[in-house]
C-alpha cells in the first residue's frame, strides 16, 4: 500500500515534470549548471572507474584463459563486448547513482526543508520545471555521453593492461575487439545508459522533493535515493536484458 | 480582499483546525495567533495555495485560489510575497541574487535596471553594503532583511510573515516590525502576520485572528483584543511579558 | 568557462569519440571521403550493411543501404573509396566469403576508360554460391548421407561386438606371430639369396635337361622294360644255378674244413675265414632281397647303365 502510494507520487511528480518540460525559459539557465555537474564534473570519475574496469577485466580474462587454447584475440573480443554491452553502463552508472544521484537528493533536501522550495513557488515559480526538469534532462542527456567515455577508456584501460602486463599484444586485443564488434551492443549499451540515467535522476529527485524532517530527514532521503537508485539500475539492467536481447 | 471561507485541513488523521471563517481586508495588517503547532503557519500556506485545503475555499479577489490552473495560480501567487520562517534565501547564490531572483525570471529588466532596483530594496532593509556577501556568511536578522527584501522586489499587493521576529534578539525584531509597518504604510501592503510574539501584535497589527484548538476561536481587531473578555484568548496574551 | 561552454565541449568530444571509436571498431574508414556506387541484385541473402566490397581482392569499401525496388529487386549502394576508379562496363558479383560467414561484394573491373560518377550504377549478379546449391540438393543427399552412417554405424557396432577384448588379443597376437615368422623368412631368404638362386636356375636346368631327356628316352625305355622282363627270367636261371653252384661250393669247403691241400692250410688264417664268411654273409643277403625283389635291383641297375 505504501509502496504503491510512493509509486503514486513518483509517477505525479514525473508527469509535472513532463508537463512542464516546455518551459524552457525557467529552467535554462538551471539546465547548463546540472550539465556541467552530471556531465563535465564526472568525467574524472568515469574515466578512473572505466580505465580500471577495463584493466581488471582484461587481466582477470587473460588469467581464466590461461590454460586453454584459445587465441588470445579472445581476451580482446570479451573484454570490449563485455564493457560496450554492460560494464561501460552499469558500473558507471552505480557510480553516478553515489555521486549524481545523492547530489541531487541533498540540494532538493535541503532545498525543500528550509522552505526553498516552498519559496520559489509562492515567487510564482514552477518548482518542479524550475528544479525536477534540469536534473532529470541532463541525466538523459548525459549518461550516455558518460557511456561513451567509460566505454572509450574502459576498452583502451584493457588494451593497456594487456600490454603493460604481457597478458595480450595491442595488436591481438584490437583484432578480437574489432572481430567481434556488433553496432548493436552499442546502442543497447546506449539505451541503458539512457534509461539508467532517467532512473537516478528522478528517484533522486523524488526522494530529494519530497523530504521532510529536518537534516536528519535529508540524509535519509539521499541514503533512500542512492540505494534505490542502484537497485533501478539492476533491475532496469535484468529487464532490458531479458526484453531487448 | 482576501475571504477565508470555512476552510478545514487535516494531515492524515489528525485534524488541524476546523470552520476557519474570515475576512482579510486591503490595506490592513491581520495577525494570525496562537499555540505553536496550532496551524498558524499551515493557515497561511493555504492562502497562497501552497497546500490545499480538504474543505472550505479562500477567494483572492472573489476568485478561488485553490480551483486555479497550474498557469493562473501562478500569476495569482506573484501578487504575494512571503518571508519564510528560516527565510529560505537560496544558498547557491549570494545576496544580490537572491534579491534579483524574481527580476530576472519574471521582468525583462536590463541588468542596469536589476542593480538599480535590488540596490533600492536593499537600502530600504540597510543592507546594501551586505549586497555582494555569500548568504552563508549573514547573520540570522540579516537573512531575514534580505529574505524581505526579496519578497517585495515585485511589489507585491499582500505579504505574508511566517514568524518574522522568532529567534531573533529584541532590538532586531523591533527592527524587523519597523520595517513589516513601513512595507504595509509606504507600499499599502495587505500584510498577514503569523506570529505568537505579543509585542509584534500590538506593534504592527490592525486585527487579530486567534487560532485555538482546531479552530479560529476568535476575531476581531486589536482594539476589541484589549477589551476582550474570551478566555483562551486572554490567557494566550497574558502568557506573554507584556501588559496591555 | 562557461557552463554551456564546458557542456558543449564534453558532448562535442564524446560525439567525435563516439564516430570515430564506431567507425574504427566497425572496419569503417575513419575520415576518408568515399563515392557512392549503386547496383542491382535479384537476391541478396545475409547481405547487410559493412558488408565489405572486393576488387582484385582488396578491400575498397563497404555497403551502406539494402533496399527493395519496385520491380522487386534489391538495390544496394556500396560506398567506395574515393581513389578507386570503377570502369563503367563493371560488374558486380554477391559471394559468400567463407562456408558460414557472411557475404562480400566483388567488383569485377570492366575495360573501359570511362568510370562510374557518383551515384552511378553498375551490374549486379548473383551467383548461386556452393551453400545454396548444397541446400537446393540438401535433402535429397541429406537422406543418402543419413542412410550411409546408419549401414556404417551397424557395421562399426558389428565389429566392435566380434571384437572383443579376448578376441583382440589373440589377433593382436597372432598378427604379431606372422609378423616375426615373416621376419624370420625374410632373413633367412636374404642370407641364402645367392644359394636360392643357384638351385632355382639348377633346378631349372635339371628340369629342363630331363625333359629333353624324357622325350629323347621313351624308346629306349621301352626296350629297357622289354630286355628287364627277359633279365627277370634271365635271373631265374642263374639263381637255380646258382644254388647249384653254392652245393657244390659247400661240399669244396668240407674238403677244405679237412685241412685237405693247400687250400686247407689256406684257411687256418682265421682272418681270411672271417672275410669270406662276412662275403658269404652278404652274398647271402643279396642273393635273398633279389629273390623277393628283383625289380628293384633291376631297375637301379638299368638307371645306372642309361647315365
Amino acid at each position: 500500500m505504501y509502496a504503491l502510494q510512493e509509486l503514486g507520487k513518483y509517477t505525479t511528480l514525473l508527469y509535472q515534470a513532463l508537463r512542464s518540460s516546455t518551459e524552457f525559459s525557467t529552467y535554462r539557465k538551471n539546465l547548463f549548471s546540472e550539465l556541467v555537474k552530471v556531465g563535465y564534473d564526472s568525467l574524472g570519475i568515469i574515466m578512473l572507474t572505466g580505465v580500471f574496469t577495463g584493466a581488471v577485466l582484461t587481466i582477470q580474462t587473460a588469467y581464466q584463459l590461461e590454460l586453454a587454447f584459445i587465441p588470445l584475440s579472445t581476451i580482446g573480443a570479451i573484454v570490449s563486448e563485455s564493457i560496450l554491452i554492460e560494464l561501460a553502463a552499469v558500473i558507471s552508472s552505480l557510480v553516478l547513482a553515489g555521486k549524481v544521484g545523492a547530489r541531487i537528493a541533498t540540494e532538493l533536501g535541503t532545498m525543500k526543508v528550509s522552505e526553498q522550495v516552498d519559496a520559489l513557488e509562492s515567487m510564482g515559480f514552477n518548482s518542479v520545471s524550475f528544479l525536477v526538469v534540469p536534473r532529470v534532462l541532463s541525466g538523459l542527456l548525459m549518461f550516455p555521453v558518460l557511456y561513451i567515455v567509460a566505454s572509450i577508456f574502459g576498452i583502451g584501460g584493457g588494451l593497456m593492461a594487456g600490454i603493460l602486463t604481457g597478458a595480450v599484444p595491442a595488436s591481438d586485443f584490437m583484432i578480437g575487439a574489432r572481430m567481434y564488434f556488433q553496432p548493436w551492443n552499442v546502442l543497447f549499451g546506449f539505451v541503458k545508459s539512457f534509461v539508467f540515467g532517467f532512473l537516478i535522476t528522478s528517484v533522486a529527485c523524488y526522494k530529494g522533493y519530497f523530504a521532510s524532517g529536518g537534516a536528519e530527514g535529508v540524509g535519509k532521503s539521499t541514503t533512500q535515493a542512492t540505494v534505490l537508485g542502484c537497485m533501478f539500475v539492476l533491475l532496469a539492467d535484468f529487464l532490458l536484458a531479458t526484453l531487448l536481447l | 480582499m482576501i475571504e477565508i471561507k470555512k476552510l478545514k485541513k487535516s494531515f492524515g488523521n489528525l485534524l488541524v483546525w476546523d470552520d476557519v471563517t474570515f475576512n482579510i481586508e486591503d490595506g490592513e495588517t491581520v495577525a494570525i495567533i496562537g499555540r505553536s503547532g496550532c496551524g498558524k503557519s499551515v493557515l497561511m500556506k493555504h492562502i497562497n495555495a501552497l497546500l490545499y485545503p480538504d474543505s472550505g475555499e479562500v477567494l483572492i479577489d472573489g476568485e478561488n485560489i485553490h480551483k486555479q490552473e497550474y498557469v493562473k495560480l501562478r500569476k495569482m501567487r506573484h501578487r504575494f510575497g512571503v518571508l519564510f520562517q528560516g527565510s529560505a534565501l537560496f544558498d547557491s547564490i549570494n545576496t544580490f541574487e537572491n534579491v534579483a531572483f524574481p527580476l530576472r525570471y519574471f521582468t525583462k529588466q536590463t541588468e542596469k535596471d536589476i542593480k538599480y532596483n535590488v540596490e533600492q530594496a536593499l537600502e530600504i532593509v540597510g543592507l546594501v553594503e551586505a549586497m555582494y556577501k555569500e548568504t552563508s556568511e549573514l547573520s540570522g536578522g540579516m537573512r531575514k532583511r534580505v529574505a524581505l527584501a526579496r519578497a517585495t522586489i515585485l511589489q507585491p499587493d499582500y505579504m505574508m510573515y511566517d514568524e518574522p521576529t522568532s529567534g531573533l534578539d529584541p532590538e532586531t525584531s523591533d527592527e524587523i516590525n519597523q520595517l513589516i509597518m513601513e512595507m504595509s504604510n509606504s507600499l499599502n501592503i495587505t500584510s498577514i502576520v503569523v506570529t505568537h510574539d505579543m509585542h509584534s501584535v500590538l506593534e504592527v497589527a490592525d486585527k487579530v485572528a486567534f487560532l485555538d484548538h482546531g479552530k479560529l476561536s476568535w476575531h476581531g481587531s486589536v482594539t476589541e483584543m484589549k477589551t476582550s473578555t474570551h478566555d483562551e484568548l486572554m490567557r494566550f496574551v497574558r502568557a506573554s511579558e507584556y501588559q496591555i | 568557462m562557461s557552463n554551456e561552454l564546458k557542456v558543449g565541449l564534453t558532448v562535442l568530444l564524446a560525439i567525435a569519440a563516439a564516430y570515430i571509436g564506431f567507425r574504427y571498431m566497425s572496419d569503417m574508414p575513419i575520415f576518408r571521403q568515399t563515392h557512392e556506387v549503386v547496383t542491382e541484385f535479384d537476391r541478396v541473402d545475409g547481405l547487410g550493411v559493412g558488408n565489405v566490397v572486393y576488387m582484385n581482392g582488396v578491400k575498397i569499401g563497404s555497403v551502406i543501404n539494402i533496399e527493395l525496388t519496385r520491380e522487386s529487386r534489391v538495390r544496394v549502394v556500396l560506398s567506395i573509396e574515393l581513389d578507386v576508379d570503377i570502369p563503367v562496363d563493371s560488374h558486380a558479383r554477391l559471394t559468400s566469403i567463407g562456408l558460414l560467414d557472411g557475404k562480400a561484394i566483388v567488383i569485377e573491373r570492366g575495360v573501359s576508360d570511362q568510370y562510374v560518377k557518383f551515384g552511378g550504377t553498375i551490374e549486379g549478379t548473383y551467383v548461386d554460391t556452393m551453400m545454396e546449391a548444397l541446400a537446393d540438393r540438401g535433402q535429397e543427399l541429406g537422406d543418402d548421407i543419413s542412410e550411409s552412417f546408419t549401414e556404417l554405424n551397424q557395421f562399426l557396432l558389428k565389429l566392435n561386438k566380434t571384437l572383443n577384448e579376448e578376441n583382440r588379443l589373440s589377433i593382436g597376437q597372432s598378427i604379431h606371430n606372422i609378423e616375426s615368422t615373416t621376419n624370420a623368412v625374410s632373413q633367412v631368404l636374404t642370407s641364402r639369396q645367392k644359394e636360392l638362386e643357384d638351385a632355382i636356375s639348377s633346378a631349372n636346368r635339371i628340369l629342363a635337361q630331363l625333359d629333353t631327356m624324357v622325350d629323347d628316352s621313351r624308346p629306349q625305355a621301352d626296350t629297357l622294360m622289354a630286355n628287364l622282363k627277359e633279365s627277370s627270367k634271365d635271373l631265374k636261371k642263374i639263381s637255380k644255378e646258382l644254388d647249384q653252384s653254392v652245393d657244390q661250393l659247400n661240399q669244396i669247403l668240407v674238403k677244405i674244413n679237412n685241412g685237405n691241400g693247400t687250400i686247407g692250410q689256406l684257411l687256418n688264417d682265421p682272418s681270411l675265414y672271417q672275410n669270406a664268411d662276412s662275403i658269404s654273409v652278404e652274398l647271402h643277403k643279396l642273393l635273398k632281397g633279389i629273390n623277393e625283389n628283383p625289380g628293384r635291383y633291376l631297375r637301379h641297375m638299368t638307371l645306372i647303365e642309361l647315365f
